[in-house]
């Protein structure tokens, strides 16, 4: 068995390149940050075995956020015995930086460089040959995108790995005036060539590991070293030694490019910024764009194959099971068991999935296409203003979809402070659970206006997510947010594939979940709803578990306008997850032909309905999310913290709306 | 009560419990990643433990 450490810059195509090995369908992303943590898969080759690891895009070995330490102190594991570096191509001179710095590392390394077709696109190729010779390691051109290139790479990393031949090191280092400086320290402390580097350049991590195992006084010889070399330099050590490298790069680059590239022309991609990252183009025409998709999503549009589904769902669905199942003699237990409890718990949720996959095929196109980093751009100026780094984005957006991934994410953000601070204000945003909620009370309070209420509902979360960080930039964790360097990645044409998967995942997914958790909670609901405390089953359902649970938790709600037992339950099983509230909502207020949307009403006046929404946007995220903020924060005390604000400010907010609501509204 | 109900009673009761012991198992392992999120599959160890 053969491991195999899958490094390269952000966005160089990494985990496409991963998923094609290990055929896997790990989330690609057109922007940097996608890989937060390492993935772990395997390929089988002439009958050996190959563990891919995908790390997360790295600009150097000297790191500065969490998820570099990470890929850095991986590769110094022993069980790695080949770094693929995967080098973008088109942006050969920046990439190779790391390349110069991997091949110090001391393991076999083998670089895969990607995105031929961008590069012939340019009209430009580069010299595998003169590559090779002058780097000392194996290089294979690949399109990953296109599946090209692969079965030569597979080769490639077989002949490598089953080689007899020792790691060659780079000799950039070796052949300048530094080499006498790094050997000193390597005699002095036997160490690596790869650490007397890092020291001499003023690494903080390899300063931090140096001192747990040597003196104070031994660091006074490796600081007396990087004094001589600044008086010899004229310049810090870190500077001499990153001059070394580009001046090795620039010289590489001109030995193996086919002609040199006019930088004075601007390029596709630069022509399409100076319209959609225009000063002040920019965020009109990205509100034009998601005003679009919302309106399509939740417009007339998505109002049609809401209705349809429903109707397919709830009333032919449930009246067919019905008939059948009288056809067949079953007793009127199990008759509402399925149509009043599983049928509606579980259908109503599922009726969403259309207008779910419209909005996401469109937030697939924005990724994919490159212009969900130009959104990061546009808004890095206004995040600042409210004490967070611009690569909060990249967590702030992911929890769009989920908050798992997004609290996770975070591990992109340089200090811990910033961490702090987006981990806590991450769940305000709406999570694709949520939406099915806005989708259901939109239709029945607001019809004809449904796409501005859950724009509202969306726009909410987003708000409520930058006062908060504010307050908390301003209060708990004062300091200054960390610089944010962003790689606009070029422009590209959406991929089928990436698309098709992203909406497959999300489809799938949706009904794993309907199975795993709607069902089950379905069935549960049913049950306590139909049940009293001693055990008898029950048709009046206020005397019912449910009820009496409800009836207990009710009134800290009425002050919001919704005191109710049935809506407190809800918002205690959508805790398992969000969706679940529409579940609880389906099977304890649809009757008859009627379903939810038509007997909402009956239950919640259109200010308590907004009340109600408010604190469902902004109350405590479910169980999995609760989970990752643990892990995150590594700490229960800060996770049940952040849960505890979340809730609170949701409770008062939600209290706000009501009460100054219930001024104007009589 | 006919067969079918007896069958359709058990299922139900199946399914409950099994979701309550896979709870358990996650809680226990302080496993809660892509089976609980909305199927994304973004890189973590979630993802990590589904390749596996």
């Amino acid at each position: 068995m053969y491991k195999i450490a899958l490094l390269g810059n952000p966005n160089s195509g990494k985990t496409t390149l991963y998923n094609i090995l290990t055929k896997s369908r790990a989330k690609v992303g057109n922007w940097p940050g996608v890989t937060v943590d390492y993935i772990e898969g395997n390929y089988s080759y002439n009958n050996d075995k190959y563990v891919v690891v995908d790390l997360p895009g790295i600009y150097s070995l000297s790191p500065y956020s969490a998820e570099e330490i990470v890929t850095r102190n991986f590769l110094f594991d022993d069980s790695v015995d080949i770094i693929l570096n995967i080098v973008d191509a088109s942006n050969f001179e920046r990439n190779l930086y790391l390349t110069t710095q991997l091949l110090e590392v001391g393991k076999k390394v083998v670089v895969a460089l990607n995105m031929q077709d961008v590069l012939q696109k340019q009209g430009l190729s580069l010299d595998t040959k003169v590559l090779e010779e002058q780097l000392g390691c194996s290089v294979v051109s690949i399109s990953a995108g296109n599946n090209e290139g692969i079965k030569e790479l597979i080769n490639t990393i077989e002949k490598v790995a089953k080689s007899d031949d020792s790691a060659k090191t780079s000799t950039i280092l070796k052949e300048s005036e530094i080499y006498d400086h790094i050997t000193n320290l390597t005699h002095e402390f036997k160490i690596s060539d790869f650490t007397a580097c890092k020291l001499l350049e003023g690494d903080t991590l390899a300063k931090k590991e140096f001192s747990e195992k040597f003196s104070e006084k031994d660091y006074e010889f490796v600081a007396k070293e990087i004094d001589i070399l600044k008086s010899e330099h004229d310049k810090s050590p870190d500077i001499y030694i990153a001059d070394l490298r580009f001046n090795f790069i620039v010289d590489l680059y001109d030995k193996a490019i086919s002609k040199k590239i006019d930088y004075t022309k601007d390029s596709q991609s630069d022509k399409l910024d100076k319209i959609f990252t225009n000063k002040y183009l920019g965020l009109p025409i990205f509100a034009l764009l998601m005003g679009f998709v919302f309106y399509l999503t939740f417009g007339p549009f998505g109002s049609y194959l809401l209705d349809t589904a429903d109707n397919l769902v709830n009333v032919e669905l449930v009246s067919y099971v019905e008939q059948l199942l009288t056809s067949l003699g079953s007793s009127d237990f199990v008759i509402s068991l399925i149509t009043v409890g599983i049928i509606p718990g579980v259908g109503m949720v599922i009726t969403f999935l259309p207008q779910i996959l419209i909005l996401f095929f469109f937030l697939s196109i924005f990724e994919d296409t490159g212009y969900m980093a130009r959104i990061a751009f546009m808004m890095d100026g206004f995040l600042h203003k409210v004490g967070l780094s611009g690569k909060a984005f990249v967590p702030l957006i992911t929890g769009f979809g989920c908050s798992v991934p997004a609290i996770m994410s975070t591990r992109t953000l340089d200090s811990a402070r910033d961490r702090k601070i987006a981990i806590i204000i991450t769940p305000f945003m709406s999570c694709g659970a949520k939406l099915p909620v806005y989708i259901v009370f939109a239709a029945a309070f607001f019809p004809g206006h449904e796409t501005l209420a859950v724009v509202s509902f969306y726009m909410l979360g987003v708000v409520v997510a930058l006062l908060s960080a504010l307050l908390l930039k301003n209060t708990m964790f004062k300091g200054e947010e960390a610089p944010f360097i962003l790689e606009l990645p070029p422009y590209r044409l959406p991929k089928a594939k990436n698309v098709g998967l992203a909406l497959w995942d999300k489809a799938s997914g949706f009904f794993v979940r309907a199975g795993k958790i709607l069902l089950p909670i379905s069935i549960v609901i049913w049950l306590l709803q139909n049940f009293d405390t001693s055990l008898h089953m029950t048709a009046n359902i206020q005397e019912s578990m449910l009820a009496s649970v409800g009836a207990f938790i009710a009134p800290i709600f009425t002050p919001l306008g919704f005191g109710n037992w049935e809506s407190s339950v809800a918002l205690l099983t959508g805790l398992v997850a969000k969706e679940v509230v529409v579940s609880t909502l389906s099977i304890l207020y649809a009757t008859g032909d009627a379903g939810l949307i038509d007997t909402l009403s009956a239950h919640f006046s259109t200010l308590s309905a907004i009340s109600y929404l408010t604190f469902v946007v902004l109350y405590m995220p479910c169980v999995a999310a609760l989970a990752a903020m643990k892990k995150e924060f590594n700490s229960w005390k800060y996770a049940l913290s952040a849960v505890a604000y979340q809730t609170t400010t949701a409770y008062v907010v939600a209290l706000l709306v009501y009460q100054i609501g219930s001024l104007f509204i009589s | 009560m006919t067969t079918l109900d007896i069958i359709i009673i058990i299922c139900a009761g199946l399914i409950v419990v099994a979701s309550i012991v896979s709870a358990v198992k996650k809680v226990k392992n302080n496993d809660f990643g892509c089976d609980n999120c909305s199927g994304c599959k973004n890189a973590g160890s979630c993802a990590s433990k589904k390749n596996n």
